[in-house]
Parts: C-alpha cells; sequence; structure tokens
C-alpha cells in the first residue's frame, strides 16, 4: 500500500512561488488500478514523480508499506525503486544499442538465468518474443512500448507506475497497450497517469487532478461523464 | 506476481544476454563511436613505443661502446702535447693498484648501430698485450687469427663487421674509403667475438706511420691503464685527479659525465614528446568521449529513473573507457613489437645491431597515456552525471 498526506510540490518561477500540487492526501491500497486524468499541466505527472521517488516533494509525506519513505537509505531506496516499482513513460527510452530481451534485462534487479526466462515469458505474453534478438529501431513505436512493458515487469513490481503510456501511440494501440499493462493488475498496483480518457473502460478508480488538487471518484459513472465532457 | 509460465518459450537468445552493461558492450555494438579513439590511442601508443625504444637503442648503443673501458681506462697525451708528460707516467707506474700499464695507440670505426652512428674504440698494441687485453674484455678469436706484430693487420668485433659489411680479409680505412675514421688501410685477419664491442691491431704498424710522420716514437703517447682486482674505482680516482694540461684521461666516469649532458637533453626531449601527446591526445579523447557520452544522457537519466545507483553509472563508464584504453594500449603495444620485429628484421639485425623492446620504459611511457585520457576522459562525463535529473529527460517531449 502506498500512501501520501498533505504532499505538496511547489517551485520558484523568480519571486512568484508556483504551486504545483497542494497537500494531496491519498491512499492507493494494493492491487489498485488508479487512472489520474487531468489535463495537461494539472499535476498528474509530477504526482507520479512524488509517489514513484523520482522526485522530492517541497512539503508532505509518502509511506510504503507503512514506512514513510524518507527513513530509507540511499541503496535501500535505490532498491525499492529497482524491485518493487516498475516504471513506464511516455517515451519508451529503451537502450538503442541493446537487443529487445537485453533491454528487458535493463529492468531485472540482477542478471541470471532465472531472469532471461522471465524476460522470454514476458516478451512472449506481450507477443512479441519472435523480436527477442533484434534491436529497437527494427521495432514500431507500438512494440517498442511493448518491450518497456516488459522491462518493468520484468522485476514483479508490487507498484506500476504508467506516466502518458499511451501518449505517443495511434488510439487503437493505445487501447491496446493499456489493455496489455492491466493484465497484471492482479497482482499489481497500477497507477496510471493520462489525459485521454477514451482509452480507458470504466474498471479503473479514478482520481481526477485540477490544479494540483485531487479528487478521488471510484465508479465508473464519473467516467462517462469525463468522457462525455471531453468528446 | 502471477504470469502464465505454462506458455514458456525457450527460445534461445544469440550471444551472452545475460550482461546487458559489460564493459566493451557499448563499443562493441556501437564500433564507430569509439573507432576514431581506438585508432588514435593506437597510433599513439605505437609512435611512442618505437620513440622510447629508439632512444634506448642510443642508450644501449653508447653501453656497448663504452663497455671495454669498464674493464679498463686510456691516458692520452693532453690536448696542447701528442706526448704523455713523464710525471704522469712515473705517477702511473708507482702506483700500485694498477696490474698493468700497456702502452698503446687508440683508433676508432665509425658504425650505425643506432641513430646518428658512433665510433667504436679499438687498441693498437703488441701482440702479448693484445691477448692479456682480449682476456680482460672476455673476447676471443672467433675466426681467423690475430694481427702480427709489424704489419697492417687488424681483427674486428663480428658486430662491427656486419654493421660495416665487411668480410675476413678485406682492407679498410680511410686509405681505400676516405669516410672511414680509421687512418690507414687494414687487412682484417680475425673476428673477435664477445662483450666488448671493439678492434684490436699491432701498435709497432702504427709506429712506422708516425715515424713517417715526424713523430718521436720513444717517448709515450697513450697507455691502456688496466687496474688490479677490485682497485677499479680507486685507479679511476686516480687518473681523474691528473691535470687536463697533463694528460687526457679516458675512463668510465669521464664518458658518462660527457655523455650526462647529451643524454639529459635526450630524455628531457622525450618526456616533452609523451607529454605533448599524452595531453593533446588526452584532450582529444576527453571531447570525443564527452560527446558520446552526452549522446547516451537518455540511457543514464532513465537507468535512474528507475532506481540504479549514480554509481552503478559511474562505475560502468569508468569500466567502459578504461577497457577502450586497455585493448588500445595492448594492441598499439602489440603493433609497435611486431614494428620493432620487422626493423630488426630488416634493418637492425643485418647491420650487426637490435632494437630491444622489452624495457621498463617502453611500459611506463605508453601506460601513461591510457591512465592521461581515461582521467581526462571520465571527469568532465562525471561532473556532467553528477548534475543528470532523470525527470528532465523523462519530460522532454521530442
Amino acid at each position: 500500500m502506498i500512501e501520501c498526506k498533505n504532499l505538496t510540490l511547489s517551485y520558484k518561477d523568480g519571486n512568484r512561488e508556483n504551486l504545483v500540487l497542494d497537500n494531496v492526501d491519498m491512499q492507493i491500497n494494493n492491487n489498485e488500478t488508479i487512472v489520474l486524468l487531468g489535463p495537461s499541466g494539472s499535476g498528474k505527472s509530477s504526482l507520479i514523480y512524488l509517489l514513484s521517488g523520482l522526485k522530492n516533494p517541497t512539503f508532505g509525506q509518502i509511506m510504503y508499506d507503512g514506512v514513510d519513505i524518507e527513513k530509507y537509505n540511499s541503496k535501500q531506496f535505490s532498491d525499492l525503486r529497482r524491485k518493487k516499482f516498475g516504471y513506464i513513460f511516455q517515451q519508451h527510452f529503451l537502450v538503442p544499442y541493446l537487443k529487445v530481451i537485453e533491454n528487458v534485462l535493463v529492468g531485472a534487479p540482477k542478471m541470471s538465468n532465472t531472469y532471461r526466462v522471465k524476460a522470454q515469458q514476458l516478451l512472449h505474453e506481450l507477443g512479441i518474443d519472435q523480436y527477442m534478438n533484434k534491436r529497437i529501431f527494427e521495432l514500431s513505436g507500438g512494440e517498442r512500448q511493448r518491450v518497456a512493458i516488459a522491462r518493468a515487469l520484468i522485476s514483479e513490481p508490487d507498484i506500476i507506475f504508467a506516466d502518458e503510456p499511451t501518449a505517443s501511440l495511434d488510439h487503437n494501440t493505445a487501447v491496446e497497450i493499456l489493455k496489455l499493462i492491466k493484465k497484471y493488475k492482479e497482482s499489481t498496483t497500477l497507477i496510471i497517469a493520462t489525459h485521454d480518457t477514451s482509452i480507458l473502460d470504466g474498471n479503473e478508480s479514478i482520481v481526477r487532478i485540477e490544479h494540483g488538487k485531487v479528487i478521488r471518484d471510484n465508479n465508473a459513472e464519473s467516467l462517462s461523464t469525463l468522457k462525455n465532457q471531453t468528446s | 506476481m502471477i504470469y502464465s509460465y505454462s506458455s514458456i518459450t525457450e527460445r534461445q537468445t544469440e550471444g551472452n544476454i545475460l550482461k546487458p552493461f559489460s564493459a566493451l558492450k557499448f563499443f562493441k555494438e556501437n564500433k564507430r563511436k569509439g573507432l576514431m579513439t581506438f585508432i588514435v590511442l593506437i597510433l599513439s601508443i605505437c609512435a611512442i613505443s618505437l620513440i622510447t625504444v629508439m632512444i634506448n637503442s642510443i642508450h644501449e648503443s653508447f653501453d656497448v661502446y663504452t663497455q671495454p673501458l669498464t674493464k679498463y681506462s686510456l691516458v692520452a697525451g693532453s690536448t696542447s702535447d701528442l706526448y704523455l708528460n713523464q710525471s704522469v707516467v712515473d705517477k702511473l707506474k708507482s702506483d700500485t693498484d694498477i696490474e698493468r700499464l700497456i702502452p698503446c695507440d687508440t683508433d676508432g670505426i665509425n658504425t650505425n648501430f643506432s641513430i646518428g652512428g658512433s665510433a667504436v674504440v679499438g687498441t693498437f698494441a703488441n701482440v702479448s698485450n693484445l691477448k692479456y687485453l682480449l682476456g680482460k674484455f672476455n673476447d676471443v678469436v672467433k675466426e681467423g687469427r690475430l694481427p702480427k706484430n709489424n704489419t697492417d693487420e687488424i681483427a674486428v668485433h663480428q658486430r662491427i663487421m656486419l654493421n660495416k659489411n665487411w668480410k675476413l680479409e678485406q682492407i679498410v680505412g680511410n686509405k681505400v674509403d676516405s669516410k672511414e675514421f680509421l687512418s690507414g688501410s687494414y687487412k682484417i685477419v680475425g673476428v673477435l667475438d664477445g662483450p666488448a664491442i671493439t678492434f684490436v691491431g699491432t701498435q709497432s704498424n702504427r709506429e712506422k706511420q708516425y715515424i713517417k710522420n715526424g713523430l718521436d716514437i720513444t717517448k709515450p703517447i697513450e697507455y691502456a691503464v688496466f687496474a688490479k682486482p677490485g682497485k677499479f674505482d680507486a685507479v679511476n680516482k686516480t687518473l681523474e685527479s691528473i691535470n687536463v694540461n697533463d694528460a687526457t684521461v679516458s675512463d668510465f666516469n669521464t664518458i658518462i659525465t660527457q655523455s650526462n649532458d647529451s643524454f639529459a637533453s635526450i630524455n628531457t626531449t622525450l618526456i616533452g614528446v609523451i607529454l605533448a601527446v599524452t595531453i593533446i591526445l588526452s584532450i582529444s579523447i576527453s571531447s570525443l568521449m564527452y560527446l558520446i557520452y552526452l549522446q547516451r544522457s537518455d540511457e543514464f537519466g532513465i537507468l535512474l529513473a528507475m532506481g540504479y545507483r549514480k554509481s552503478f553509472i559511474y562505475r560502468l563508464i569508468l569500466k567502459e573507457i578504461l577497457f577502450l584504453n586497455i585493448i588500445s594500449w595492448a594492441i598499439g603495444f602489440l603493433l609497435a613489437y611486431l614494428l620493432i620485429y620487422l626493423l630488426n628484421y630488416f634493418v637492425y639485425n643485418p647491420q650487426g645491431s637490435v632494437l630491444n623492446f622489452f624495457s621498463v620504459n617502453v611500459f611506463e611511457n605508453t601506460l601513461c597515456i591510457p591512465i592521461v585520457a581515461t582521467i581526462f576522459s571520465i571527469l568532465p562525463i562525471l561532473s556532467k552525471m553528477r548534475k543528470q535529473d532523470p525527470i528532465t529527460i523523462i519530460e522532454r517531449r521530442d
């Protein structure tokens, strides 16, 4: 379980204080799928960065399984992020000179035959095992994002943070990619930031972010309302 | 975590896939990127090796030429007087540390054992003294015989023979070849072998030449001074105390002192060349490396974002640069060895000489290149990496 209390993020722009996140309180249970919805600049990505430990908050507390992440030392925190968290970004950020399977292994906590087999399984499940020994430039956008998903999943993370994972893809591929990510929701908490409501199927918990403030909804009706608003 | 393991495909992957971040992976997969650095390093290391070996050969040639002077010293008349001062002769004759004083005359043969060439010193004395002299030098007659008294004959060390491309029975000297140092004309009757590269002839025949030139041969001109065992340094000390107006002393210490200045300038030049090459090279390689690693910002940024520690990335960069440098050094070194081998085979060995590749300073002089190049390369990259913020990379929309 991950939770945050009074999470605030601001930055100074000259003499002006810009508030990105304003006293966010949130609790995300294990195996829950949370979709952070909001327009560009609303603070979705910043919330993901803070929750995943990529960025430090200006103020507030983030607890992972009841432990304040501030209490982790550098190595423990690094281990937490490598072993317990998985990351999928808008761009795949795959290593261009590595083969597909090697890129997946980049996400593994250690290099071993077990993880090699796991990488092969993941690529098979994601339907790209035939590209295992290919280079990244030989793949399409959707295939690259699948490799990025496999990389995020190989460490069997407790939480997957996906920041606009479908933004650079066409609609059909985006829907398909989101389905693939959700395939693992039974064992993983998914926190997905997106501004595209059209790819959601209503089975997610929706958290709306507006001007750095969080409004949490728990039903699919709000999604259809949102969809109607944006369509 | 639940995966459907039932659908495992044991598809074999090619090569070693378990180490995506091995030290050689990046440059192996991006040969073009490392190629320039690789070539520049190899050529520089090869060039430094060759320069060092060449300069070493000058030192070694000097050692070879001065080797006889580790066994005896020469005392001749001063620059103003051809004949030896009687007081000096008396002093030498009364010195109990001296085993034997051999009246002699010396001359030289110009050789090309090293860059610039040099002259090998030879001794003219009567045959009984020549036998004693060669015994002291640990040289033997390998072929032919020693010169006889009152003849225009010489016995020459085989390395000089090779270097000059001389044959037994050949007539040599400046009378037959004006470029030759050795005055007169002599028949080669013997080939010497041993540690001292020298030549010997009989003095009586030289005396004839002196008489012909109007010199008084009853007066002593030059002595080869042999010290008793263990008294070499003491004798040399006595010889060095002789006033320069009374005699010219050639002993090992004097020669070393005289040559120190020229060697010092050679050594300074070598250090200067190595420093200049190392610094220019290191700056160039560092710039190339900086560009290469700047292009990999995304890769390192995303690794940091995924939880990799900066120390891991620093180690990876250090390993990659170090390996590239070490491999380039090894290849450059091997290439230099091959070139030296070829030079020895085609140029030096036929001249009776040899370039010795394996010496400590070749290692030292070439090793400083990969070490300094690694340090110059790694520092700006690590400084850049220290400021690396993964968010900037993730948020970049391009």
